[in-house]
C-alpha cells in the first residue's frame, strides 16, 4: 500500500491545483505535509527533507535559468517598443494583396507580439480586441477570427525570446543524463538549447505551413467567411505613421533571427545569445526613442516579476520532487510506465494523453518542472531521442491550449470575446487548428526525423 | 485593531515589494555581466572567473528573490477554470486557506531546512565550496515567503470578515495581470 503513496500526493496536489490557489506553493506545499505527516507516522525518511536546501543550491545556481530574466527582458522592450497597432501596421502590405491577407498578417504579427511577450500566461488576450477589430473589419467571419487570434499567440511560443523552450532544454537534458546513466552509458551525450530550437524549426515551419494552406483552403471554399478586400487601408484601421509601415518590421525581426541563429549554429551559448538580443533590443529601443530611465526601471521590475513567476515554479517543483522521490515515486512511475502493454509506444501514448489533460488546465512552466522530471527519464530510457520528445511535447502543449471549452488560450479567448461572439462560435473557429497541431504531433510520431534531422545536419 | 490590521498587512507587503525592486537591478547587471564576458570570450578569448562567480552571485540572488517577488503581484499563474467563479468570497476563502494551510508551512520549513543546513555545513565536512551567500539566501525565501502569507492571511481574513478591498489593505492595482 506505501508505495502508492506518491500517486496520492501527485493526485492530491492535483486537485489542490484546480482550486485555484497558485500553482508553485502549492506543489511544494502539498509535499510538505505529506513529509510531515509521513515523518510521523515514521513512513518517510527525513534525509530527504534535509536534502532540500542542496536541491535548492542547485536549482539557484543553476547556469541554463541565466537566460530567463534576459529573454524576459528583451521581449519587454521589443513589446514596448512596437506598439500593437505598428506590428499590425507594418504586415499592411498583405493585408490588402489577398483575401487571405489580414489573416496571414494578422498570424505574423500575433506570432512575433506573443514570441515577446514570453510563456507567461495568456499573451495575446491583451492584444485580442484590437487584432479582433482589424479582422472583423474586414468582414472575416468571427469564429475564424477568434480561431486565427488565438493560434497565433500559440505558434508565437516556440520563436525566442519566448522561454518555453529554455525551460523545457533545462528539465529535458538533466533527464536524459540521468536516463543514459540509467542505461549505463558511461560517456553520456548531452542536449543543449540551440538544438532544441532548431530541432523545434522543422515543426514550426510546418505548423506556419498547415495555418496558410488552412486559410488559402478555406478562402477557395468559403469565400463569403473571408471577402476579398478592396481598399488599402492600414491594417489598425488608423493612419499610418511612418512613410514606410513594413520597414517598422523588419528590425525586431531580424533582431530574433539573429538571436535564433546564434543559438542554433552553436556561434554562442544560448546565454550569450540571450544578452545580446537583451543589448540589441534596447539598441532598437533607443533608435526609436522610446526608452527613458522610467520605462527601463518598469521593464526591470516587470522582468524580475516575471522570471520570478517561472523560479517560484522551479523552486515548488524541486520539493515537491524531494518528496515524491523519498516516498518511491520515481520508481512507481518508472514501473508503471515500463509495465504498460506495447513497450514504448503505448508509453509514449499514455505520458502524451496525460500531458495533453494536464496541459489544458496547467501552464507551460507548471508542467515542465512538474510533470516532466517524473516522466522523461523513464521514456529516454527506453532509448527515445530527447529532442524529439521534446519536440512532442511542445506540440502537445500547443493543441491542449488551443483545444475548447478548458484549453487556456481558448478559455480566456471566451472570458475577453465582444458581444456577438459566442463560445460556440470561438469553439468552430479554433477546432481546425487544434487539427492542423494534431496532424503535426502523428507526423511527428511517425516521422521523428521531423525534429531531429536539422539538429544533427548542423552539428555535423 | 480595525485600523491596525490592515496597517500591519500593507507593511508587510511593502517589505517584499521593496526586496524585489532591490533584486530588478541585478536584471541589468546580470545582462552586462554576460555580455562583457561574451565579449570577452568571443574576441580576445579569455575568461574571467571573477566574473563567472559573480555571475553565479547575480544570478542566484534574483532567483531568490524574484521568486519571492511573484506571488502576490497577480503574474503568479494560478489554474483558473474554477477560481473564475468562485465569487470574491469564495476566492478569499480559497487564498486564506491556502495561506494557512500551503504557504505559510512550505515557509516555516524552508525556514527551519535552511538554517539547519547552514548551521550544518559551515561547521565543515564537505560545505566548504558552496558560498554563504548562497546558503544565506534560503532561509531568506522563507522569510519573504512567510511574510506574504502573514499578510495574505491578515488580507483575506478581514475581506472574509466584510472588509471592503481598499479597508483590507489590497493594493488595488491590476499591474501584471492579463498578461
Amino acid at each position: 500500500m506505501a508505495e502508492y503513496i506518491p500517486l496520492l500526493l501527485f493526485m492530491a496536489t492535483l486537485c489542490l491545483l484546480l482550486l485555484g490557489y497558485p500553482i508553485a506553493v502549492t506543489l511544494a506545499g502539498t509535499a510538505i505535509l505529506f513529509a510531515f505527516a509521513g515523518l510521523m507516522a515514521g513512513h518517510f525518511d527525513k534525509g530527504f527533507l534535509d536534502a532540500v536546501p542542496g536541491r535548492l543550491i542547485e536549482v539557484m545556481s543553476n547556469q541554463a535559468l541565466i537566460a530567463v530574466p534576459l529573454f524576459i527582458f528583451m521581449g519587454g522592450v521589443l513589446k514596448r517598443s512596437w506598439t500593437a497597432d505598428e506590428w499590425l501596421d507594418s504586415t499592411s502590405w498583405l493585408f490588402n494583396a489577398h483575401r487571405t491577407g489580414p489573416g496571414i498578417s494578422l498570424i505574423l504579427a500575433g506570432v512575433l507580439l506573443s514570441a515577446s511577450a514570453g510563456a507567461a500566461g495568456a499573451a495575446m488576450t491583451a492584444l485580442g480586441p484590437l487584432f479582433l477589430s482589424a479582422l472583423l473589419r474586414r468582414k472575416y467571419a468571427p469564429g475564424l477570427s477568434a480561431g486565427i487570434l488565438c493560434a497565433s499567440g500559440i505558434l508565437g511560443q516556440i520563436v525566442p525570446p519566448a522561454i518555453a523552450l529554455v525551460m523545457l532544454e533545462d528539465v529535458l537534458s538533466t533527464s536524459y543524463q540521468q536516463a543514459q546513466l540509467e542505461m549505463g552509458v558511461w560517456s553520456p551525450e548531452t542536449m543543449t538549447l540551440g538544438s532544441l530550437f532548431a530541432g523545434m524549426l522543422v515543426p514550426g515551419m510546418m505548423l506556419a505551413l498547415g495555418y496558410l494552406i488552412y486559410l488559402l483552403l478555406l478562402g477557395w471554399l468559403r469565400p463569403a467567411a473571408m471577402p476579398a478586400t478592396t481598399g488599402d487601408e492600414p491594417a489598425s484601421g488608423q493612419d499610418a505613421t511612418g512613410p514606410n509601415p513594413a520597414g517598422l518590421l523588419l528590425p525586431p525581426l531580424l533582431l530574433m533571427l539573429a538571436v535564433l541563429g546564434l543559438m542554433v549554429t552553436g556561434t554562442a551559448t544560448p546565454t550569450e545569445a540571450a544578452s545580446a538580443g537583451a543589448m540589441g533590443s534596447l539598441f532598437l529601443a533607443l533608435m526609436r526613442g522610446r526608452l527613458n530611465l522610467r520605462i527601463l526601471r518598469e521593464l526591470m521590475r516587470d522582468t524580475t516579476r516575471r522570471s520570478g513567476a517561472v523560479f517560484i515554479v522551479v523552486i515548488g517543483a524541486s520539493v515537491f520532487s524531494q518528496v515524491f522521490r523519498g516516498y518511491g515515486g520515481d520508481e512507481l512511475a518508472s514501473r508503471l510506465l515500463n509495465n504498460l502493454p506495447g513497450g514504448a509506444f503505448s508509453a509514449v501514448l499514455a505520458v502524451m494523453l496525460f500531458l495533453f489533460l494536464l496541459g489544458l488546465v496547467l501552464d507551460f512552466a507548471g508542467i515542465v518542472f512538474w510533470v516532466v522530471p517524473i516522466l522523461a527519464p523513464v521514456l529516454l530510457a527506453m532509448g527515445l531521442d530527447p529532442l524529439w520528445l521534446g519536440a512532442m511535447i511542445v506540440v502537445n502543449w500547443q493543441a491542449a491550449r488551443l483545444t475548447p471549452p478548458l484549453g487556456l488560450a481558448v478559455f480566456h479567448q471566451c472570458r475577453l470575446a465582444p458581444p456577438g461572439l459566442s463560445p460556440a462560435q470561438i469553439y468552430r473557429g479554433v477546432a481546425p487548428f487544434v487539427l492542423i497541431h494534431l496532424l503535426l504531433l502523428a507526423s511527428l510520431a511517425w516521422w521523428p526525423a521531423l525534429a531531429t534531422w536539422l539538429p544533427s545536419a548542423l552539428n555535423g | 485593531m480595525q485600523e491596525l490590521l490592515p496597517k500591519l498587512a500593507r507593511i508587510l507587503d511593502l517589505i517584499g515589494e521593496n526586496a524585489g525592486r532591490a533584486a530588478s537591478w541585478l536584471v541589468p547587471l546580470s545582462i552586462l555581466t554576460v555580455f562583457t564576458l561574451a565579449i570577452i570570450r568571443h574576441t580576445l578569448d579569455l575568461d574571467s572567473a571573477f566574473l563567472q562567480d559573480g555571475l553565479v552571485y547575480l544570478h542566484a540572488t534574483l532567483f531568490m528573490l524574484g521568486a519571492a517577488y511573484a506571488p502576490k503581484q497577480g503574474v503568479h499563474a494560478r489554474v483558473e477554470i474554477l477560481h473564475q467563479g468562485f465569487g470574491p468570497r469564495g476566492r478569499a476563502l480559497t487564498d486564506l486557506l491556502g495561506d494557512l494551510l500551503l504557504l505559510v508551512p512550505l515557509a516555516l520549513a524552508i525556514i527551519w531546512l535552511g538554517w539547519g543546513y547552514e548551521a550544518e555545513t559551515a561547521s565543515g565536512a564537505g560545505g566548504l565550496e558552496t558560498s554563504i551567500w548562497l546558503k544565506i539566501l534560503i532561509p531568506v525565501l522563507g522569510a519573504l515567503l512567510l511574510l506574504q502569507g502573514i499578510a495574505g492571511i491578515l488580507r483575506n481574513g478581514l475581506l472574509l470578515g466584510g472588509a471592503s478591498p481598499a479597508d483590507a489593505g489590497e493594493r488595488v492595482t491590476s499591474a501584471g495581470e492579463g498578461n
